[in-house]
């Protein structure tokens, strides 16, 4: 359509034109919009419906209504409420090591953010984040093998004995913990060091000369600059920790105890492998709330850490 | 030493400290995957295999590489659909005027939440409905739809920074909205569609969940094939580094290309470059 | 060459390298040609599943059938056999089951019954009564036989003969006796490295499955009316996970952690028998169709230097060992049951049986066990042989809940041997979620 079909155009195929303008402006944002609906709310209502009955995978066709029974039996399930306890523990504990360890990295990362070296080291050590998280697992169901791995051999040579890294239950949360941090602190760090690259040198600067040490730095200059930056990453982990799934499956797959059970896995134990997916269904509906819960804070953040 | 040479040594010495934890792990998987089965957990490790010793990615490759080409096909299949889908979104989202606007972009990033689990009944009852379990299309449909909030709000965020007078001039031109969008917002972001592409592409990439339950055998994806190396009877070590090894080739090379991207991408625009 | 050149050349091969002696079933003449066709088998991944796949040309040199046989992990292939078959899925032809999935399968509708498949197979090919009574039972259901119980495990004891020798001390009988035992090994300075006895520990399936490898020979009984020799096992299963026996048994599995090896709590099939291959610990008990591995210089640095027994008793008990293994069944949905059948009751027939178990496949019939070949090559299979024959078919039970129960009673087991609860706590908890679940699906009222 060029410039002068539209300027010549008459009053009735104006409105014509007009109509065709917002379907046009439709079709941008209704194949998005129906595909998100049919694979986000369809599942949802489903899994709510299913949560409602007792319905096992391999017989559906003998589902029975039962109400919020499944719901009720989930808030006395022990291992439910273990895995919600661990689940909180273990996003806490792994975005406070992530944010700590995330710190001192882009501290020292920033101080060498001229130098050829600093940036070829921080390329290599941003590379966890991104690699597939069952290898990440693999990785160090590997490197902790209680006789045969690297961990114990090492520290055997300066004389410690071996440790259960996932078979002592008073351990294996930690190095689930662990492992997740390992592969989030980059993440931190990047987040962080995109932080301090903002403030203007001419800070640093004035601190020097009015003789200030590094924590006064720390406090008055570099925490206020990065702080939103920081909150949107916290949110996004918190999110991320909620979906935790791969590492768990392939490493401790929820033992030894309870101690390492997680939601997800709790749902998909019951769906998958038990088949109650009534059961599970419950479950999944209970993680999707918090999510949602958390999703609206999230949005909120968002939108305010763009304004800025 | 002056106080100069300490204040750049201590930074460097930190700076390796760092690198060698975060590289460490992966060069040790990696060094497994050229050793032999008993090389691989003997004590004292063998620090330093034979990499002539090429074994375990013949072995691993001649019986699996069928499901390494599953990955590919819908990984990329998933990324090119979800891209042609929501750029176009993205687009309408930021220039578009209409009521419910922001609600509808709030909507689309809330559906990023949701965990996969969720979602996993349903969905499996649904493809089985449609006799499309154990099928590649299944995956690319699911991984495509999953990511595309994410791929709606980093598109977004470059989208918007599109001068405004570039679209309005377009638009007194007598371009149509579609116009405007292939001819001047795309050229434009080309490099923002590419991080999009390629979050998109990682994230497809690494998917283990939806494929666990979704696929058995003609169209596992290579991380279900990955997990199959870990049995109550065994687990194949030999295998499990020479498959991580090459699982881990297109993440680590996206990751060396994109870093500049990487903060923005994964915070969904809300952190700029 | 072109294929049935290749095919028939294989065949006649074959038939040359049979020994002679063996009355020979025509097999030609007996099996259909099925040239074009592919059978495809879901097979767990254990040690045997080489031995199943070297028989895969034999049979497509005989027939012209493409046999294909896909391994899968124990939970996984749990999961997808059921939710395949569920579904009316016919991508597999022959499943390879759990013996005490049978209930769960039958209820699914998955499983073409072999008894209404085999009537014009000479029964000299079938042979029923030469599958061992233990395993034999698992195949049936609510008294139909459904499936070909060619892959059957028992448990015996293995353990180190030559420290045993060494140290003088007498093998094990009693649980006191083994305790007592593995205490002698763990940190003696005379065995440096070493650890007495490597469990299944692990959360879930493992230590669910250890309760019930140990339960009868500490004189309990998990259900009211299950008991070895019982003549009704499902009439009341109301059960007794929380009796005195059982929480003794589970105290017993707690103290034995600290006469197994380091992360033993964490341990499962394949982590007891590496520890046990690798001169780790003196004693284990385990499945047998790890056993052949024990022999194997790739796998084992024990070679010629353990022996086996019967598992362990309660003082005043008898040793019930375990059984377990694999039933072969056909897939009700499969659009190949010809094929598939005739490569079922080909591979189970007496005389390829035999020929698998020489591989590395698990003997399970008579004939297999008494034949001389296997005696003279296999010398472990004597003791596996009596276990074999006073082994419990319904030692776990095989309804529609087994799977999640065991799992159930496997994480309750777990927490006591971890000491995340007192072994009582634990069995009580135990008890209360099985008989909930019992109750749910209506086997218990």
């Amino acid at each position: 359509m060029s410039a002068s079909e539209i300027t010549i155009a008459r009053p009735a195929s104006r409105r014509l034109a007009r109509s065709k303008d917002r379907m046009e402006r439709l079709m941008f944002l209704v194949p998005a919009g129906v595909y998100l609906v049919a694979l986000t709310i369809f599942p949802f209502v489903y899994s709510v419906y299913l949560s409602l009955h007792q319905a096992k995978l391999t017989k559906l066709h003998r589902m029975r209504f039962i109400g919020f029974d499944n719901y009720a039996e989930l808030f006395t399930d022990s291992l439910f409420l273990d895995a919600c306890r661990n689940i909180a523990v273990l996003t806490v504990a792994s975005i406070t090591v992530e944010i700590l360890i995330g710190f001192f990295a882009a501290k020292v990362f920033f101080s060498l953010r001229e130098t050829r070296i600093g940036a070829v080291l921080r390329s290599a050590s941003i590379m966890p984040m991104m690699i597939t998280p069952i290898c990440i697992g693999l990785i160090f169901s590997y490197i902790f093998n209680p006789n045969l791995g690297i961990a114990n051999f090492l520290l055997g040579e300066i004389g410690i004995s071996p440790l259960g890294w996932f078979s002592d239950p008073s351990l294996a949360l930690a190095t689930v913990i662990l492992i997740n941090s390992w592969q989030w602190t980059p993440f931190m760090m990047l987040l962080m060091l995109a932080g301090l690259m903002s403030i203007p040198a001419e800070q640093y600067e004035a601190a020097e000369i009015e003789g200030a040490k590094w924590y006064h730095i720390a406090a008055w200059i570099e925490i206020p600059a990065i702080r939103g930056i920081v909150l949107v990453g916290i949110i996004l982990r918190v999110i991320d920790n909620l979906r935790l799934f791969d590492i768990v499956y392939v490493t401790t797959r929820g033992g030894p105890g309870s101690s390492t059970e997680i939601v997800t896995f709790f749902a998909y134990k019951q769906d998958f492998q038990y088949f109650q997916v009534g059961y599970g269904s419950a479950a999944a509906v209970v993680i999707l709330f918090a999510s949602v819960i958390i999703t609206a804070i999230t949005v909120k953040y968002l939108r305010s850490a763009e304004d800025d | 030493m002056t106080r100069r040479t300490r204040s750049a040594i201590l930074p460097l010495i930190g700076a390796l400290a760092i690198t060698l934890i975060f590289v460490a792990p992966m060069l040790w998987m990696f060094l497994a995957s050229f050793k032999t089965v008993s090389g691989i957990f003997s004590i004292p490790p063998q620090w330093v295999p034979d990499f002539t010793y090429t074994d375990n990615y013949v072995t691993m490759l001649k019986d699996d590489w069928p499901y390494l080409l599953n990955s590919v096909i819908v990984t990329v299949g998933a990324t090119v659909l979800c891209v042609v889908l929501a750029l176009p979104a993205a687009f309408g989202l930021t220039n578009f005027r209409f009521t419910g606007r922001n609600f509808l972009a709030d909507w689309i990033l809330s559906t990023r939440m949701m965990p996969p689990i969720a979602a996993g009944v349903p969905l499996y009852m649904v493809f089985n409905g449609f006799g499309m379990l154990d099928s590649i299309w299944a995956l690319i449909l699911v991984y495509a739809g999953f990511n595309i909030p994410f791929a709606v709000w980093v598109a977004m965020s470059f989208f918007r920074r599109v001068p405004r007078e570039l679209i309005e001039a377009a638009q007194l031109e007598g371009c149509s909205w579609t116009q405007t969008f292939l001819k001047v917002a795309l050229p434009v972001s080309k490099s923002g569609i590419a991080t999009v592409a390629t979050f998109v592409f990682i994230f497809a990439w690494n998917e283990l969940l939806m494929a666990l339950f979704l696929t058995t055998r003609a169209a596992k994806t290579f991380p279900v094939v990955i997990s199959s190396y870990v049995t109550t009877g065994n687990t194949f070590w030999e295998l499990v580094a020479a498959a991580s090894v090459i699982q881990a080739i297109p993440p680590i090379v996206f990751t060396l290309i994109m870093q500049r991207h990487i903060v923005s991408g994964l915070t969904m625009g809300a952190v700029k470059d | 060459m072109t294929k049935q050149l290749l095919m028939a050349t294989v065949a006649a091969s074959v038939v040359l390298a049979a020994a002679p002696a063996v009355a020979e079933t025509d097999w030609d003449s007996l099996l259909g040609d099925h040239s074009g066709k592919s059978i495809n088998m879901m097979v767990v991944n254990d040690p045997y599943i080489e031995a199943i796949r070297k028989m895969e040309s034999k049979f497509e040199g005989l027939t012209g059938a493409e046999v294909t046989t896909d391994g899968f992990g124990y939970d996984p292939l749990h999961e997808k056999e059921i939710l395949g078959c569920s579904q009316q899925d016919d991508q597999y032809d022959v499943l390879f089951i759990d013996g005490i999935w049978v209930g769960e399968f039958v209820e699914a509708d998955c499983l073409e019954p072999v008894e209404d498949l085999w009537g014009d197979t000479d029964p000299s090919i079938i042979a029923w009564d030469d599958f061992v009574g233990s395993i034999a039972g698992q195949a049936q259901w609510d008294g139909k036989t459904y499936c070909l119980p060619v892959g059957a495990y028992w448990q015996v004891m293995h353990y180190r003969k030559d420290l045993f020798d060494k140290a003088g001390l007498k093998v094990p009988e009693t649980f006191e006796e083994t305790m007592e035992a593995a205490k002698f090994f763990t940190d003696n300075p005379d065995y440096p490295g070493m650890s007495g006895y490597a469990m299944n520990n692990r959360r879930g399936a493992a230590a669910g499955q250890q309760y019930f490898e140990w339960i009868y020979s500490a004189g309990g009984k998990p259900w009211e009316s299950n008991y070895p020799g019982s003549e009704e096992p499902y009439a009341d299963q109301t059960p007794l996970l929380n009796s005195e026996k059982s929480v003794e048994l589970v105290k017993f599995f707690h103290d034995m952690v600290a006469y197994g090896p380091p992360g033993g709590e964490q341990y499962q099939w394949d982590d007891r028998f590496n520890a046990f291959a690798q001169g780790k610990v003196a004693m284990i008990n385990a499945w047998s169709v790890r056993t052949p591995g024990l022999s194997d210089p790739d796998k084992s640095n024990i070679v010629g230097k353990w022996a086996s027994a019967q598992m362990p008793h309660a003082k005043g008990e008898k040793t019930v060992p375990p059984v377990g293994g694999w039933i072969m069944c056909l897939n009700k949905h499969s659009k190949n049951k010809e094929a598939a059948w005739d490569f079922m009751r080909w591979f189970a027939s007496p005389e390829i049986h035999k020929e698998w178990a020489l591989i590395g496949g698990v003997p399970s019939r008579h004939s297999a066990f008494q034949d001389a070949e296997v005696q003279q090559k296999l010398p472990w299979t004597k003791e596996l042989y009596t276990a074999a024959k006073t082994a419990w078919t319904e030692g776990r039970p095989r309804h529609p809940l087994t799977f999640e129960m065991i799992d159930a009673i496997g994480l309750q087991v777990n927490r006591a041997i971890i000491g995340e609860a007192s072994p009582q706590e634990a069995m009580d908890t135990a008890q209360e979620k099985v008989t909930e679940m019992l109750k749910s699906e209506g086997i218990l009222q």
